[in-house]
């Protein structure tokens, strides 16, 4: 009997296997699934590169990485109440003692639960602190999500708002006299009304009058973000 | 002759016993995906690690064509994306690895803290996972500023604005993290430097402790 059959002999009889070549191909296998899933999502699924990054761009809302929402979005909602409360004095508490404390909680988890007992159901401690982590980041991150994709529809109104409305009405909101002009012919112009721009102009139309301005509109340098949001907006006003 | 050669090799390194060591070292079949298909959940952290080696591979090819200024960053993303071969898979494979790496070392963490792996001998081992735990997410953090673009701006802005509350030394690490008042060409060079040299070498490090612990303590038995 050779060295090698002995050694399979001794292992088979102790229920394990050798690391190599058993376990290592078994354990390779799975993770080749995952990285054939990365593999043919990537081929079909591709990020999008957005506009160059432009610090002038106040109209740009950032949105996180999905696994950062609960970060920002916790951070928002205890800013919040932290300023209702009149805590803003003390906001380092919140936005330093409390990821501090959440990171530690993480890594003195061996320490708190130190019985030797292993099933989860019979640790009420370990198990309470995953119920509450679990709904914590479900929490933070859905209301993330919420909480951004109602900050990306007000978006356009309140460009409009802020910078349309002095001169332009849509449906008899917003504009007065102050985009009145005198051209030299002597004739009265006035900004139009946008109530129906969208079925007057077409979105290449709108995006150029907004770029270039032209007829008396002055020149507003709105940002990239400010145009990708006003065109759809405007385009669907017919 | 192939014996021969590696032989005649290995009489040099001597790096044979060590390789019996890893290979013939007895795995117990409760860990073993064939002998029970439940036992997959074990596999959680081998997968992680296949991705990160996945993740150095497609990061050592994306620099290739990555050039790590404010001129150059988003320009350089953008013709990778649609002139170079197989440039768009490759972006798409690690912007997507990373977010998969997210999710497995979640499960990964799941299964030790469901399983209470984490008891007694292999606190220490809890304590370096932890700490690779952040270490990604200091990866997906850094790589989101790479391709300069306005979501990586501004998410870059928002992120490292957090430093500001630590107390005593907020704004000087504000400085710091960010390599100066504000976001801009120093912060995207640190960034870089960070993501592709100081985490990776980080990762490397407790990436071997961890495996090491795991090695001597070995995988926690069945219940």
């Amino acid at each position: 009997m050779s060295d090698h059959e002995h050694k399979a002999k001794e292992y088979q009889a102790k229920g394990v296997v050798p690391f190599w070549p058993e376990h290592f191909l078994k354990e390779l296998g799975v993770g080749l699934v995952a990285v054939a899933v990365l593999f043919v999502f990537s081929l079909f699924v591709h990020p999008i590169l957005g506009h160059v990054a432009d610090p002038a761009d106040w109209a740009y809302q950032p949105a996180p990485d999905w696994y950062f929402y609960w970060v920002q979005n916790f951070f928002d909602v205890g800013g919040h109440y932290w300023s209702i409360l009149h805590l803003v004095k003390f906001d380092w508490v919140l936005m330093f003692g409390a990821p501090i404390l959440g990171v530690s909680a993480l890594y003195m988890v061996p320490f708190i639960d130190r019985y030797p007992e292993r099933r989860l159901l019979k640790r009420p401690l370990m198990l309470g602190m995953l119920m509450f982590g679990m709904l914590f980041f479900g929490y933070f991150t859905t209301n993330g999500v919420y909480a951004h994709n109602r900050l990306i529809i007000r978006e356009p109104y309140s460009i409009f708002a802020t910078s349309c409305a002095t001169c332009h009405s849509i449906k008899g909101l917003g504009g007065n006299n102050r985009g009145v002009m005198k051209t030299p012919t002597g004739q009265w112009t006035y900004p139009p009304s946008l109530s129906h721009v969208g079925s007057i102009l077409s979105p290449a139309q709108i995006r150029s009058q907004l770029e270039n301005p032209q007829d008396g509109m002055p020149q507003l340098n709105l940002p990239p973000a400010a145009i990708k949001d006003l065109v759809p907006f405007l385009a669907h006003l017919k | 002759m192939y014996t021969r050669i590696v032989r005649w090799i290995d009489e040099r390194l001597m790096v044979s016993p060590l390789w019996r060591d890893m290979a013939d070292h007895p795995v117990p079949a409760h860990v073993n995906p064939s002998e029970r298909v439940s036992a997959f959940v074990y596999c959680f952290g081998g997968v992680t690690f296949l991705l990160i080696i996945a993740q150095f591979v497609t990061g050592m090819f994306l620099t290739m064509y990555y050039v790590p200024d404010i001129i150059n960053s988003y320009n350089s993303t953008k013709y990778l994306m649609h002139h170079v071969l197989f440039g768009q898979q490759l972006l798409s494979m690690h912007n997507w690895g990373s977010s998969l790496i997210i999710i497995m070392v979640t499960l990964h963490m799941l299964r030790i803290y469901w399983m209470g792996a984490y008891k007694k001998p292999r606190e220490l081992n809890w304590i370096v996972g932890v700490t690779l735990l952040l270490i990604v997410l200091g990866f997906g953090f850094t790589g989101y500023l790479l391709p300069w673009d306005e979501k990586a701006y501004f998410a870059t802005q928002v992120g490292v604005s957090f430093t500001k509350y630590v107390p005593f030394i907020g704004p000087a690490l504000l400085k710091v993290v960010s390599g100066g008042s504000k976001i801009g060409a120093a912060t995207l060079t640190r960034f870089f430097a960070i993501h592709v040299l100081f985490l990776p070498a980080l990762l490397i490090v407790l990436l071997g402790l961890h495996f090491l612990m795991i090695r001597r303590q070995g995988i926690s038995g069945p219940y």
